[in-house]
């Protein structure tokens, strides 16, 4: 019956539509092991794009994703979907594969005005690779951070609205979809263990997960996001307030003395963040910041009651671009996180740094591409890296392959995967 | 009698030392020339490589006069790999330029760097020099002398050479020299051979299909051979418009980000 209702729909919209464009990229990625020799992965993913363009310069977009792993490795058996609000579950297709309506959304311009209402995928930011104030889309960390932002932010049911002046404009963000982070289940390939996001079990002590309660309310529960963006001389800025659910849900730890049990209560809670971000460009050189002030965050603490404390956090991210090299980039980003009420027993330090690089070559008139990425984290000196090759054999075929190597301490957010080293070919046709 | 032979050449002399140009005067013709205050056109993008396999881009292009200084708008509709693909430039001509990358699968607008101008133009044989100047010829860049007059493709040219003035110019734009080869009656540009900074052939651009569109002289077919890596790109202008209104907020990063 909804697939029906599907069909029916994109009929009666294509007969009022002025113009229809579609694509289907399909890709196939296969990982192998490197510790292991093993493959970790060949999925198939088809994604389906519909563009309806009307008279009055308003646009239907719909996407669609098909995905299907061969081997069930990422997140071995039953799909678990409990993080989704009822409209935005993917649907499972035994354990191995899904599909979900990725985006559908309804854009329409009056005027200085746009309105934008469906479900979507609403970018915000300056940063490459890791995000600050990128935060309105939740992310599915079924693959970690491996997964192209594209694709692992999950789009929710939005309305947005933005006002355009002459060089500015200002946008207004309702999310009542009380979709969440992904997160790994129990067994899967990444699943978190570090101590800075999981508590950390004690010898002789059980300890037990409870499903966390999500936000139901779509009024009450819902996320709001404002920003004011202003351009002048070379320079353009760009202010934020959002109020809304932390995407990881703060997991509150309660003993039972008696039975010798930590039970593990995640719970979402609100923070309101208080944002700005920058560009300039000078000579060779474009200058990135964002910056944010969150309050009312939780981090786990040992030495807090229920193992949580809340704490503001001031968070910046600070990125140089270079071009001074032919048909290169060069980019260098300082990312710190200071919690601005330390106190003994917080799992991360009071001053958390990354720093990121990332060097872009392009070869062979655009056809040849060679990328580096590293993330470092300063907290246990560990990180990951990712080195890429693609080539474009045609206009619409890519072929590509990389390795992603985590390294570093096996307590640190990036060091803790060490044995999931692998190493990756891709093929991508868009028809 | 040879007396009235004499004066007679050295009038005709001096009738035609009036009457023809220096090369900086054929050089402010041609920038003087008419290309409209605002342009609407699509543009296809052929580009083949030395074993002759063929890509094929297709854009929309928007571009806005604001007194010198000038605003373009380029988006991508082909192919639909990278459709949706935009680049935004802010051309001043009293300081450094603006631009603006969107791609799609960041879903982020990207400032990028102006400055490198000998670049090559998103994969083509065209750098972001040659794309931005539009036929124009910069005199802040170049000195000129004029080499004579010839035919290119049965039209009367000036041939001109133009020197990079110095050596930082001339690793700016990758060109030691030009010779620029510019038709006498219309002023546009039928031919130039660029040399690189070793002062080697690097490659040539002929420009055919001239039509007169709403007035203004108007190329609509550009072929760059690349005579050191055997690269050609061919642009094609198409539904070209120049009376056609170009609003303002088309060159913003909203835009950008719009897909128009």
């Amino acid at each position: 019956m909804n697939k029906l209702i599907f069909l029916s729909t994109i009929f009666l919209v294509n007969l009022f539509a002025l113009e229809m464009e579609s694509s289907l990229e399909v890709k196939n990625e296969n990982a192998l092991l490197t510790n292991k020799a093993i493959l970790q992965k060949a999925v198939l993913d088809a994604t389906l794009e519909l563009d309806f363009t009307f008279e009055d310069d308003s646009k239907i977009v719909n996407i669609n994703r098909l995905r299907l792993d061969a081997k069930d490795k990422i997140e071995p058996g039953k799909f678990v979907n409990s993080n989704y609000s009822n409209l935005a579950k993917p649907v499972a297709i035994g354990d191995t594969g899904q599909i979900e309506l990725r985006e559908l959304y309804y854009e329409k311009p009056i005027n200085n005005t746009t309105l934008k209402l469906g479900k979507m995928q609403t970018v915000w930011g300056k940063a490459d690779g890791i995000k600050l104030l990128d935060k309105l889309n939740p992310q599915d960390f079924s693959e970690f951070i491996l997964e192209d932002f594209e694709n692992s932010r999950i789009p929710l049911w939005s309305i947005s609205v933005t006002q355009s002046f002459e060089s500015s404009l200002l946008e207004f963000l309702w999310v009542p979809d009380t979709t969440y982070h992904k997160l790994p289940k129990q067994g899967a390939a990444y699943q978190f263990s570090s101590p800075r996001v999981i508590p950390k079990a004690v010898t002789g002590i059980n300890v037990v997960f409870v499903d966390a309660e999500k936000p139901k309310n779509i009024v009450k529960d819902a996320d709001i996001g404002v920003r004011y963006m202003h351009s002048f001389k070379n320079l353009e800025l760009g202010f934020y307030y959002i109020y809304a659910y932390e995407n990881f849900p703060t997991l509150y730890q309660d003993f039972n003395s008696s039975t010798l049990t930590v039970t593990i209560n995640p719970t979402y809670e609100r923070s309101s963040l208080y944002g700005l971000s920058a560009d300039y460009s000078n000579g060779n050189y474009v200058y990135r910041i964002e910056a944010a002030l969150t309050n009312g965050k939780y981090f786990l603490n040992s030495h807090a009651n229920r193992g949580v404390k809340q704490s503001d956090e001031f968070s910046y991210i600070f990125g140089i671009d270079w071009y001074g090299l032919n048909e290169s980039l060069v980019s260098v980003q300082l990312n710190q996180s200071y919690l601005l009420e330390f106190i003994g027993g917080f799992t991360r330090p009071e001053i958390d740094s990354t720093i990121t690089f990332f060097y872009k070559k392009d070869l062979m008139n655009n056809t040849l591409h060679f990328e580096l990425l590293e993330i470092h984290n300063f907290d246990k000196t560990n990180g990951v890296l990712r080195p890429k090759l693609k080539y474009e054999l045609d206009e619409e075929t890519l072929i590509y392959t990389g390795i992603d190597i985590f390294y570093g301490n096996k307590f640190g957010l990036y060091g803790e995967f060490r044995n999931q080293n692998r190493v990756l070919v891709g093929i991508e046709k868009t028809f | 009698m040879q007396n009235i032979i004499k004066k007679t050449v050295l009038l005709s002399l001096v009738v035609s030392s009036l009457w023809s140009m220096n090369a900086v005067e054929i050089v402010d013709s041609v920038n003087a020339r008419d290309d409209g205050e605002r342009v609407t056109r699509a543009l296809k993008m052929e580009l083949t490589d030395k074993h002759g396999k063929k890509r094929v881009q297709e854009t929309i292009y928007f571009r806005k006069y604001y007194g010198k200084d000038k605003k373009s708008i380029m988006f991508y509709k082909k192919p639909k790999r990278v459709k949706g693909t935009g680049f935004l430039t802010y051309d001043y001509v009293d300081k450094e330029d603006e631009q603006w990358l969107y791609l799609p699968a960041l879903r982020k607008v990207r400032r990028v760097s102006s400055s490198d101008r000998g670049d090559w133009f998103l994969g083509t044989d065209f750098s972001y020099e040659d794309i931005k100047k539009e036929g124009k010829i910069s005199k802040d860049d170049y000195s000129f002398k004029l080499l004579g007059e010839e035919k290119v493709d049965g039209h009367e040219v000036y041939k001109l050479e133009s020197l990079t003035k110095n050596e930082l110019i001339a690793d700016e734009l990758g060109y030691s020299k030009l010779i620029t080869y510019i038709d006498k009656n219309i002023f546009i540009t039928r031919k130039v051979l660029f040399y690189d900074t070793r002062g080697e052939l690097l490659k040539t651009l002929t420009s055919t299909d001239i039509a007169k569109i709403d007035g203004i002289w108007t190329i609509r077919h550009m072929h760059m051979k690349n005579h050191q890596n055997s690269h050609v790109s061919d642009f094609y202008f198409s539904n070209i418009d120049y009376k056609k209104e170009v609003k303002d907020n088309l060159f913003t990063s909203g835009s950008l980000k719009r897909g128009k």
